[in-house]
């Protein structure tokens, strides 16, 4: 059984149903309509990140779903999802949206632990800068805001 | 092309959750739209190790009080006032996790236990005035059973008064740590105090200090909190096993870690090596 996906810049792409169902959007979608022809159309997603996204899939068909929230969030991403993510920012940001809409759990949690990792022992001015983030804060606010959570600094 | 910035406040927040709360301090003095974005998020899980609140009087950046951000709450500070207890419950409402450290709990109970035994002299400690609701009410109407020849003996049912009233503020905890359930007198027996607990806790851990721990008391906690997911018990004795068939508890599989720590020695114990192993 395959299932005909159309990214929203019109590329039609046929994967087989397991790895759709992938998406939980996409799997509830299926079993709404039934068995049909027609491509389902995902206006949220370009076709380069679909690809990608269909990748992802594939490579994690076998994966046992867990739903023991603990136990996704506390597992180190493996050496293959590491490469995968070896994308430039955008790319990762869209992987992470696409995630995101087509309800991929799994794959939501590598792309935002990606993220986290690149914060991780940074300093402001580093995320910033790594983020192309613009400082609109005054030094003023930003000591205030250093002094109201400074319980959260030293622990 | 999208930003770090641009992504939605729930991916933001959900990638927060994967830092250290130091990285996520961080986050919120990179600028005006992360720290509004995650400020609530660094206050989820807050420290109370002082006389006053971290959250007292802050707001989230649409004007929400930020305690109602905060889910969870350690209490280590030194001396813990019935006031400060008021003070939590009314700035934090929608705590799920609480978790007493021993020394403040200890000397809250200590505190109220000389006030209520030396009452009648109107001896008034301005630092846990009765009347302050919602926790003093209930303690200023308890009646002090008769018998009672020494104001520690009194700790066992001002702490059983207390919880019951914090279980009733706070309906939504399903975490709960004390570091010392009894002050320093613990009761002939702990299934009055067992029998208040939530039905809904997930995660328990408490100190029963020198009260022989039995497995029936085990058992009374697992009939009481049947969603319970990880219990910690900590008690100076334990009771011998007799009877291990009688055991339910051993075949509960909801229950996923479960912890007993005891200064008795072990070899005495076998079957409660076998039945927490």
């Amino acid at each position: 059984m395959s299932v005909r996906l159309l990214s929203s810049d019109s590329e039609d792409f046929t994967v087989a149903k397991e790895v759709a169902e992938r998406s939980m959007l996409i799997k509830n979608m299926l079993e709404d309509v039934g068995d049909n022809d027609n491509p389902i159309p995902l206006p949220n997603v370009t076709a380069k990140i679909l690809r990608k996204v269909i990748e992802w899939c594939e490579h994690h068909l076998g994966d046992p779903v867990t739903n023991d929230e603990n136990e996704r969030r506390n597992t180190e991403i493996d050496e293959w999802d590491q490469k995968f993510m070896e994308v430039d920012q955008e790319t990762l940001f869209d992987i992470i949206l696409a995630a995101n809409y087509l309800d991929i759990k799994p794959l939501l949690d590598v792309g935002c632990k990606t993220v986290a990792n690149m914060i991780k022992g940074k300093t402001a001015e580093e995320i910033r800068k790594i983020f192309n983030i613009v400082n609109d804060l005054t030094p003023e606010e930003e000591a205030q805001i250093r002094k109201e959570n400074e319980w959260a600094e030293d622990r | 092309m999208a930003i770090l910035s641009q992504l939605p406040s729930e991916i933001l927040q959900l990638i927060s959750t994967y830092v250290t709360l130091d990285d996520l301090f961080t986050l919120c003095c990179t600028s005006r739209l992360l720290h509004d974005c995650l400020l609530p998020i660094l206050y989820r899980d807050i420290p109370f190790t002082s006389d006053r609140l971290v959250c007292d009087e802050l707001t989230t950046c649409d004007s929400q009080p930020l305690g109602h951000s905060v889910r969870s709450v350690v209490i280590s500070c030194r001396y813990l006032t019935l006031n400060q207890l008021n003070g939590l419950t009314a700035t934090c409402p929608l705590i799920t996790s609480l978790t007493f450290a021993d020394e403040c709990f200890r000397n809250l109970l200590r505190c109220l236990a000389n006030q209520k035994f030396y009452s009648t002299s109107s001896n008034y400690n301005a630092l846990c005035p009765f009347e302050s609701r919602p926790y003093g009410k209930p303690i200023l109407d308890l009646k002090t059973p008769p018998g009672i020849t020494s104001p520690s003996q009194l700790h066992a049912i001002l702490s059983k008064t207390l919880f019951q009233s914090i279980f009733q503020q706070h309906p939504q905890l399903t975490t709960l740590g004390i570091d010392n359930v009894f002050g320093d007198a613990v009761p002939a027996t702990i299934q009055p105090f067992v029998q208040i607990l939530p039905n809904k806790l997930v995660h328990l851990s408490l100190n029963f200090g020198n009260h022989v721990l039995s497995i029936a008391d085990v058992e009374c906690i697992h009939d009481q909190c049947p969603l319970l997911k990880t219990l910690s018990l900590k008690s100076d004795r334990i009771d011998p096993i007799r009877d291990r068939q009688k055991i339910s508890i051993s075949v509960n599989h909801v229950l996923k870690s479960w912890h007993l720590s005891t200064k008795d020695h072990w070899f005495r114990h076998w079957p409660w090596l076998w039945f927490t192993g």
